[in-house]
């Protein structure tokens, strides 16, 4: 059985044509629209009960891909969650030593900030910051005064040299925090050039929304049906989306969080030397911003503003804020805007690996398209 | 109007020169003007511990002549709308991508911008003097380089002092948080390096 599929190989024409044969062009189509929504995905999965995607959601049931009932009451702010984030993972992950990979952008940076925050500088013995030459480039203030004096530091590019399972660390990374904030994508700089997008109200002007999403790239068809998929499941999972941004975050945030949960592999298969498998990954790796604190956080509509603000600085302003708070940086601040490891490493999605089974593994079509072909038809809805 | 000191003018040598704005999309505003590429190129490497510098060729604007933009009033002056998106942060990594300037704006400025205009001189400044330092002090500098980049040639034991004192300036500009104590620095570096391997200023 398939739990995930690699769109990146949707055009392998053995690929292609079970799909057409099983279900037809239009569930071709659509996938290869979805695809065209933001190219950084490698699959677009629904985290919702009545999925309405063309591939079965076999994942979510499993924890760290599933999506919490939405609370309308949990109030928390940023800084309350992210405190407490850091103090659970104190408590529930200490037995191991700690490995951060910081990028020097605004999600990992959160992290690192808030470890100095909440807890002692005796745990800091514990803690490596595993970063580049490029991470310390977009944020030397922070390096230079916050992590060389308290942390052991290692090139993160020697450690994807070094044998995955040697790795005797709880492993700590950024993910999925583009998917509370609404994936950032190519959209973003086109509301901010057109801010009042930003705030349309797509119940009352759907076809404001149809045409933004058939302008990424997708035809006018697939955005019909994709803005009915949106505003259909947020109604069902009772997620109140009322703009245009909100709509595009609920995208992000339902249907892209599988694929930036599978993000590392996709971007280090092949290079983190010896990574045999998913289940491997998952036992080592802990993402930072899943947890429901962030989540509930995230379906809140009254933190839009915190989330995207009105200027493209703006974007992240709740995680911004929390940095500046511990590092008082008022050029990172007033400047950092969002920088995906995307924009600076092209092609994440040129790996080998097409899809994984049920046993977690990492299936390529080289060595195993009979068995990918045949398990492809039961992946489809 | 005060200038600032160091100041360099960064208009073009000669008509028909080079000329680069250093330009701020977040402010929408050019906060440099130099007539080196490379000059533009370092620059923006160094600044971006503050803020990302994009380049832009002022020459190819409609409007532009030698005596539209200089370091004088370069604040003044941003680019129309649909020339920030050539400039949009995903490409900022990029210091080979030199935007063509179609049109430049005056837009008065009402912020606060000195500070800045006096850090990207100094770091002007202290990069044509280490420039100035290392011809001086090392024969045939440029075709060394060259072929160091080149071959993997140990540099000659004389050389490497005045090598290394472009790291020490280059940091020092670089994670620079007050001017007046960063360029104490960089003069004592200078000095420093001077009177231990009797370097020529």
């Amino acid at each position: 059985m398939i739990l995930y599929f690699n769109a990146a190989w949707l055009n392998h024409p053995a690929v292609k044509q079970t799909i057409i044969d099983h279900r037809g062009l239009d569930t071709f189509s659509k996938l290869t629209n979805l695809d065209k929504l933001n190219t950084s995905h490698t699959a677009w999965y629904s985290r919702t009960d009545t999925n309405q995607l063309p591939f079965k959601n076999g994942l979510i049931d499993v924890p760290g891909f599933a999506m919490p009932k939405y609370n309308p009451n949990c109030n928390l702010s940023w800084t309350d969650v992210t405190d407490q984030r850091c103090l659970d993972l104190r408590a529930s992950n200490w037995h191991r030593p700690w490995v951060i990979f910081w990028s020097g952008g605004i999600d990992s940076t959160v992290i690192v900030a808030s470890i100095i925050k909440n807890l002692p500088p005796a745990d800091f013995d514990n803690i490596t910051i595993a970063c580049s030459p490029l991470s310390i480039w977009e944020n030397p203030q922070f390096y230079f005064d916050h992590i060389k004096p308290n942390f052991k530091v290692v090139d993160s590019l020697k450690l994807l040299s070094e044998d995955f399972d040697s790795q005797d660390a709880c492993i700590i990374d950024g993910e999925p925090s583009d998917q509370l904030f609404g994936d950032g994508g190519e959209y973003l700089p086109i509301l901010y050039q057109n801010p009042e997008l930003l705030q349309t109200d797509i119940i009352k002007n759907k076809d404001c929304a149809v045409d933004f999403i058939a302008s990424l790239r997708t035809d006018k068809n697939f955005a019909e049906w994709y803005y009915h998929v949106l505003i259909t499941s947020a109604h069902q999972a009772g997620v109140p989306i009322i703009s245009l941004y909100q709509l595009l975050w609920w995208s992000a945030f339902s249907n892209a969080w599988t694929s930036v949960k599978l993000r590392f592999i996709a971007v280090t298969n092949g290079n983190w030397k010896n990574l045999k498998d998913v289940k491997s990954y998952f036992d080592k790796f802990v993402h930072w911003y899943d947890s429901d604190g962030y989540q509930q956080w995230a379906m809140n509509p009254a933190h839009v503003g915190e989330k995207i603000g009105t200027r493209v600085t703006d974007f992240k302003l709740a995680p911004k804020k929390y940095i500046y708070s511990v590092d008082k940086n008022k050029y990172y601040f007033d400047f950092k805007t969002k920088v995906g490891s995307a924009d600076i490493c092209p092609d994440l999605r040129s790996g080998p690996w097409c899809c994984i089974d049920h046993n977690w593994n990492l299936l390529n079509l080289t060595d195993h398209q009979d068995q990918i072909i045949s398990m492809l038809p039961d992946h489809l809805v | 109007m005060t200038t600032l000191k160091p100041f360099d003018h960064g208009a073009p040598k000669n008509p028909g020169g080079c000329h680069i704005g250093l330009y701020q999309p977040i402010l929408n505003r050019f906060l440099l003007t130099v007539n080196h590429i490379r000059d533009a190129q370092d620059i923006a490497l160094i600044a971006a511990s503050r803020y990302p510098l994009f380049l832009v060729n002022l020459v190819t604007a409609d409007n532009y002549n030698e005596n539209l933009i200089d370091n004088l009033c370069c604040e003044n002056w941003s680019l129309p709308n649909q020339q920030i998106t050539p400039t949009k942060l995903k490409v900022y990594a990029n210091l080979h991508t030199i935007v063509d300037a179609e049109h430049l704006l005056e837009n008065p400025s009402e912020l606060a911008l000195s500070e800045e205009k006096k850090y990207l001189q100094l770091c002007c400044y202290y990069l044509r003097r280490y420039d100035e330092i290392i011809q001086k002090n090392t024969y045939a500098w440029e075709i060394k380089k060259f072929m160091t980049e080149i071959f993997d040639f140990e540099p000659h034991p004389h050389d490497i002092p005045v090598q290394n004192l472009k790291k020490q300036i280059v940091a020092e500009l670089f994670l620079c948080k007050d001017i007046k104590s960063t360029t104490t620095s960089i003069e004592n570096i200078i000095t420093k390096a001077k009177h231990d391997h009797d370097l020529v200023l």
